[in-house]
């Protein structure tokens, strides 16, 4: 097996940090205040470095997308969550565009679909949101929640049969779990 | 025509414009490893982990996706683990059966010098990848800084009642001779001093003229007390602190 | 340096082959954590390469010899002493109840010393497993349902007793055992 000097492992860490900070800063802000958000990605790849040999290989962005979380619970001195859609939706639009909102996207009523996800629990919104936003499959998600593939496999199929149901559409939840 | 939820939820994806990396970037890179000193971070040799690809599509085969448990009660309220040290993994470690605080559990060896002389060090009770409660010297921060949760609060007012009845019934029936007729009654009045719900006292026997004291034990798993019979030990009426 | 990394990345990552972190595969929290060179294990599920284990309210590590774990005993026992701390507590026996899944003491071997206390073998992975075993210090029961249920052992578990093979009818049934 081939050793690795510290060098390596720093430049290979220093490649992991420039190709993830971008999408791990976009999750934590759908998380927290603008004025955490550094703090809170910050202290995300500071444990990234010291667990760096513990990092899966087919889901790093999932791995620290789970630690981000962890950190947002620990660290956040101003309190709110912001996971609510209209928030982060919201705050990257143009006026221009967030009057999308009132009106349709491709032939469709946005405003059903906000509102159905209102109903939704804050649980169930952030597993539709790393489904929709992040592409994610199953076995991403449990990782980033931590529970069990088997877990999130049924979180995904519930919540989105809730969705469109809470739409008026039971059909388009049947989607294989 | 209807749509998929999902794809319009897509469609109105923010994260693009969320995500992007800042000028500062460099300098939080050179912070990050400049911060964290040589020896906290993981040796190759000591832990048999997955180096991060480049990110790109390396498809090594058999490597399984690594969970990371964020749970925050354990499954065994009695167990926790102490470590000797805030590293991952730990130069050394305890595991304890807690009476009440795990903290204070693990504090008690600092104090008395098992695990290191001297005064001890502030500690904190983090949960770890595997669920277990571990406390660790360190700060508030020390759990995630680790890639640990932080324990929150203190057990459940449930598994601190189990953990005080285990030790209870343990002690109650192991330093003296309790007699067969007594020792039912004696175990569920236990249960239900401590206010257990759903939990079972049975005789497992064995009760004779020369095991004529009562043996227990006591599965939060299952929830069953179990008293059988059992010789005369030098421990009975022993005397406890 | 870009190609460097990326030769480094990509023989790193072809060496690797099947050297993942052992993890429990149901991913459950653990009922017996002990900890096996460097790992927390969970020994109810998977002792993995452990071969001797050691636990009790104070102590929960495995190794893979039983003399590595011994040694451990006996060199924590001295790092004690030097301390001058008297760690031995009333609910545990100085020294300890050995189980061996094979017989004539070989296999895997379970160390337990906690006293007063039906203790389940399932709890370490060892329930039905017991072929031989070696009895410390203290009295020894031992029964073949959990919780002290079913027949109790007839062969001799007193104090400094020992068995290369269990009584006729007993090989790997033992479930749980009582020490005094």
């Amino acid at each position: 097996m081939t050793s690795v000097t510290a060098d390596d492992r720093t430049s290979l860490f220093g490649v992991l940090f420039r190709e993830f900070v971008p999408a791990v800063r976009g999750f934590v802000r759908t998380l927290v205040a603008e004025s955490d958000v550094d703090s809170v990605v910050q202290a995300t790849f500071e444990t990234a470095w010291i667990r760096f040999d513990s990092i899966p290989l087919l889901s790093q962005r999932a791995w620290l997308f789970g630690v981000a979380r962890n950190h947002v619970r620990n660290h956040v001195r101003s309190g709110r969550r912001r996971v609510l859609l209209v928030d982060a939706i919201g705050v990257s639009l143009s006026g221009e565009e967030a009057s999308m909102f009132a009106g349709e996207l491709d032939g469709v009523e946005i405003a059903p679909l906000l509102a159905a996800l209102n109903q939704m629990t804050n649980d169930e919104r952030e597993l539709i949101q790393l489904l929709a936003w992040y592409e994610m499959e199953p076995s991403e998600i449990a990782v980033v929640l931590g529970i069990s593939q088997n877990t999130a496999r049924v979180r995904v199929h519930r919540a989105r049969k809730k969705l469109s149901a809470l739409m008026g559409d039971e059909s388009l939840g049947e989607v294989a779990p | 025509m209807s749509r998929d939820p999902l794809e319009i939820l897509a469609s109105l994806n923010p994260v693009a414009r969320l995500a992007e990396s800042l000028s500062s970037d460099d300098a939080m890179l050179a912070t990050i490893i400049a911060s964290v000193p040589p020896t906290t971070v993981l040796s190759r040799r000591r832990r048999r982990g997955v180096w991060a690809a480049l990110g790109t599509t390396v498809v090594v085969l058999g490597v399984a996706a690594f969970a990371i448990l964020r749970q925050e009660s354990p499954a065994n309220p009695t167990r926790i683990v102490c470590f000797t040290d805030a590293s991952v993994p730990p130069s050394g470690m305890h595991a304890l059966d807690v009476s009440n605080d795990p903290v204070e559990a693990c504090g008690v060896l600092w104090s008395n010098g098992v695990i290191a002389s001297g005064e001890p060090p502030a500690l904190t009770a983090c949960v770890t990848n595997e669920g277990t409660i571990a406390v660790i010297p360190g700060d508030q921060q020390v759990c995630a800084q680790l890639g640990f949760a932080n324990w929150v609060g203190a057990f459940s007012d449930d598994e601190r009642r189990i953990v005080e009845f285990q030790t209870a019934v343990t002690e109650w029936f192991g330093t003296q001779c309790v007699p067969q007729g007594d020792a039912l009654p004696q175990a569920e009045q236990f249960v239900a001093d401590f206010d257990l719900d759903g939990w079972t006292v049975t005789d497992s026997g064995h009760w004779g003229v020369d095991r004529p004291c009562a043996a227990s034990g006591v599965d939060p798993v299952t929830k069953t007390v179990n008293v059988g019979g059992r010789r005369r030990s030098a421990a009975d009426n022993t005397p406890t602190t | 340096m870009r190609i460097r990394v990326a030769i480094v990345a990509t023989v790193i990552a072809a060496s690797i082959g099947l050297a993942a972190p052992s993890v429990n595969a149901a991913h459950e929290r653990m009922v017996s954590p002990a900890w096996f060179e460097g790992e927390l294990i969970d020994l109810s599920h998977d002792w993995g390469k452990a071969t001797a284990c050691n636990v009790s309210a104070e102590e929960s590590r495995c190794f893979r010899t039983e003399a590595e774990m011994d040694d451990d005993i006996a060199q924590r026992q001295r790092t004690v002493q030097d301390r001058g701390v008297i760690v031995a507590s009333l609910s545990t026996c100085a020294s300890s109840l050995k189980l061996y899944n094979g017989t004539s003491y070989t296999g895997t071997v379970l160390n337990l010393s906690t006293r007063f206390s039906y203790i389940n073998l399932s709890t370490y992975g060892f329930d039905n497993l017991a072929s031989s075993y070696k009895v410390g210090a203290c009295d020894v029961d031992m029964f073949a349902g959990a919780g002290g249920a079913g027949c109790l052992y007839p062969g001799d578990t007193s104090a400094n007793s020992h068995a290369v093979a269990m009584s006729s009818g007993w090989n790997n049934v033992v479930s749980s055992v009582y020490i005094y």
